[in-house]
């Protein structure tokens, strides 16, 4: 019976000496606690489409609606440019603000939000006005097609 | 009154029909430093309003016009170098690139991806390919046929490394975790052994009452 009693205290003492490193080992851990969170470098942009210029009469310059660029959804600054324009007609005879259109670009600069991986941006949004300046010995009808490629690249 | 707001609706659903095209791809750079003849594969994702996209590549001649896309017009041959990626993807797919290339040089690459054209838009998405190949110039050693398969384990690492960055907080929380988790364990350990000793002791004991 007393022997009994003697193992109950043994192993009482061993369950809360085992308590006690346990707490001791995750208290007393020397290693410090480093917490980072590393978001995606993501880089991306939205442009609004449809240029219709409608009918157009050789030797007159068409104003299209305004293109509205920005980078949203970016987590680094960002430029976009035109890297080409297709169809011969618009090749030729496409502005861009009044400027060949190939190399144009509008960059957006990203200033990160604190603990969040997004940015606010500058500017918020760009816009371009597309003219269409017909020359006046063009000489073909019908309609005509092409499109602007937009490259978008991070900066 | 009743005529203005039907306006304000026709007007409303004029401007919403012009659409918005987006792209969406990550990262927006790709370093590669390696050895001649080494083949480094890295991922790339991309999300587009396009169902698929192609992707081409294309090169500077050399750093004069460093990340100036419109003088980026060399082939990847021009320079010694083979890339190996699919030529079509789905959009929100990821996607590998793997270089290699046979002379030592830095190099500076845009990988393309091009959706398909919405109304009178195209748009591209495009990566920087910085290269650096270390090593003497040489003549190729091997043919570019088996890249995937000659991937090292080297590269491999170095790709699910670059996989892994962001996973940095999951792996320091997790440190903390295991340290209550092996303590737990140890607790519990301790307590099974205790009582098996109390239990093989009381045994013995009433092995020897019953002896008397």
């Amino acid at each position: 019976m007393k022997g009994g009693m003697k193992m109950k205290r043994i192993l009482v003492l061993v369950m809360a000496l085992s308590l006690i490193i346990g707490i001791t080992s995750v208290i007393a851990n020397p290693s410090t606690n480093l917490t980072a969170n590393v978001c995606s470098n993501i880089v991306s942009a939205t442009v609004t489409d449809v240029v219709n210029f409608g009918n157009v009469i050789p030797g007159k310059t068409y104003t299209g609606n305004d293109i509205v660029i920005t980078g949203d959804g970016s987590t680094a600054g960002v430029k976009i440019s035109v890297d080409s324009i297709t169809g011969t007609f618009f090749t030729n005879n496409l502005k861009l603000d009044g400027v060949a259109p190939i190399g144009k670009f509008w960059t957006f600069s990203c200033t990160s939000l604190n603990d969040q991986c997004s940015c606010v941006w500058d500017p918020a949004s760009s816009s371009t006005t597309p003219t269409l300046e017909v020359p006046t010995d063009y000489t073909s009808t019908g309609a005509q097609t092409g499109s602007i490629v937009y490259l978008v690249t991070a900066i | 009154m009743r005529y203005n707001f039907l306006f304000f609706i026709f007007y409303f659903l004029i401007i919403i029909s012009n659409s918005v095209l987006a792209i969406e791809f990550s990262p927006g750079y790709l370093n590669y430093e390696m050895e001649i003849n080494q083949i480094l594969c890295k991922n790339i994702t991309v999300n587009s309003n396009s169902d698929f996209l192609n992707i081409s590549d294309r090169w500077s001649e050399n750093e004069d016009h460093f990340k100036e896309s419109m003088y980026y017009t060399n082939t990847s041959d021009y320079h010694g170098l083979s890339l190996d990626y699919l030529k079509v993807i789905k959009s929100g797919s990821k996607f590998s690139v793997c270089i290699s290339g046979n002379y030592s040089g830095e190099y500076h690459g845009l990988l393309i991806m091009q959706e398909e054209q919405v109304g009178s838009t195209i748009m591209r998405g495009g990566v920087w390919l910085n290269v650096s190949i270390n090593g003497d110039y040489s003549k190729p050693k091997d043919s570019y046929t088996n890249i995937k398969e000659s991937i090292t384990a080297k590269e491999a690492v170095q790709e699910k490394t670059s996989e892994n960055k962001s996973s940095i907080t999951g792996s320091v929380i997790g440190i903390i975790q295991r340290n209550i988790w092996t303590t737990a364990i140890i607790f519990i350990l301790i307590a099974i052994i205790a009582y098996l000793l109390i239990l093989a002791h009381n045994r013995k004991k009433q092995n020897q009452f019953e002896g008397f």
